[in-house]
């Protein structure tokens, strides 16, 4: 990846072959062992939650541990790496454990245009997404980020992680056919100053 | 300053009565004043700007001179302690001269979803926008802002004299005017980028 001092201003940043086939393989196999819940949107003053039909997806958490560590280390490499050539945030860390994340076709996955923007329980400045199915395996459900006038939908390749500021607006289109997986973490740091 | 509750959840925060409706006056009457011109978006080809018009404004720039020289300390000294309580970014001045802007129902006028910040040594970081005319006197033009924890959109209040904030990171748009003339004053701060 090239040093563009503008490339900030970009909807996003796309690396890829952050992981092989069978490291990716090995991701949704962890993953695919977890308990998946229907997701809950957190938002409001309150942090009410409610059973919102703006998000149709299954999540699970992935924590550090030993089983995961080589994939938190890869991860923290490459968006660190991302960082230091595009954005430049002062980050400490991950904001969250690893969301494992599924759109499944028979729900209607999906879900409406939103930021990642919060700030518990750290403050989140960058997003990202790895794709960890195959394009060809399923149908809609693109992740579409507006960074100009018009939503630009990032790649779909396996293997892509798809990095854009947390306060970017974005979302993940119904999902007609198929399943979608994706494994999504958020680097925190100080607020924006 | 009207910016209660946790900010974390809101996307804008509004300052009022930063103006008196005799000072509203006289920004209204040296804005018209100027030459107005069609108001042009840059954006980069392959954006999606296409064909589709994303803004149709007319705008012109006040300029710091004497007779100006007390509008710019007021704003000023309103986006310092707007900064200083809620955002606390690294600024350094305006990014630009204030941006006096009309939209007008005899051109459908209204500015499509962006965010304002742009390509420069010093981006612009705060966004300003304060209402200049009574809110009965036209229909349509809502400045809507999508950003913080909310789900949808949030219209700003329409009120005259009110100052509404937000990054510029966040998208924002302002619905066509259907009714009347809106006129605002806008204006940005900016600063090193964020980090």
């Amino acid at each position: 990846m090239q040093h563009d001092p503008h490339a900030y201003l970009t909807p996003f940043v796309v690396w890829e072959n952050a992981f092989t086939p069978q490291e990716l393989d090995a991701i949704v196999t962890l993953g695919d062992r977890l308990r998946l819940e229907k997701a809950v949107l957190v938002y409001g003053e309150g942090g009410s939650t409610t059973d919102d039909p703006s998000r149709i997806t299954r999540t699970a958490w992935m924590g550090r541990a030993a089983e995961t560590a080589w994939l938190y280390e890869r991860m923290e490499r490459v968006i660190r790496a991302v960082n230091q050539q595009v954005y430049r945030f002062d980050l400490t860390g991950f904001s969250d454990l690893f969301q494992y994340t599924v759109y499944h076709g028979e729900e209607g996955g999906h879900f409406d245009w939103h930021v990642d923007q919060i700030r518990q329980p750290a403050h989140r400045k960058l997003s990202a997404s790895l794709q960890l199915s195959d394009p060809g395996s399923y149908e809609g459900c693109d992740l579409e980020i507006q960074g100009g006038v018009k939503p630009v939908a990032a790649p779909r390749t396996r293997g892509a992680l798809v990095v854009f500021p947390a306060y970017v607006l974005h979302r993940v289109t119904p999902i007609r056919a198929g399943t979608r997986k994706a494994l999504v973490v958020w680097a925190a740091g100080p607020p924006f100053r | 300053m009207s910016a209660a509750g946790n900010i974390s959840t809101q996307s804008f925060v509004v300052w009022e009565n930063a103006f008196s409706p005799q000072e509203l006056d006289a920004i209204v009457a040296y804005g018209d004043r100027l030459r107005l011109e069609k108001a042009s978006v840059i954006y980069e080809p392959g954006q999606g700007g296409g064909k589709d018009p994303v803004r149709i404004t007319r705008t012109a720039w006040f300029p710091r001179v004497a007779e100006t020289a007390w509008i710019y300390e007021r704003l000023e000294r309103i986006a310092l302690a707007l900064n200083q309580q809620v955002y606390h970014y690294d600024l350094v001045g305006f990014s630009d001269p204030l941006q006096y802007t009309v939209y007008q129902d005899d051109e459908g006028g209204f500015f499509d979803w962006h965010a304002d910040q742009l390509e420069a040594p010093m981006p612009r970081k705060l966004s300003f926008s304060l209402q200049l005319s009574e809110a009965g006197s036209y229909e349509g033009c809502d400045l809507e802002i999508f950003g913080g924890s909310t789900r949808a959109p949030v219209a700003a209040p329409r009120e005259r004299g009110i100052m509404v904030a937000f990054p510029s990171y966040v998208m924002h748009r302002v619905t066509p005017v259907t009714r009347g003339t809106r006129k605002a004053l806008v204006f940005w701060a900016a600063g090193p980028r964020f980090r």
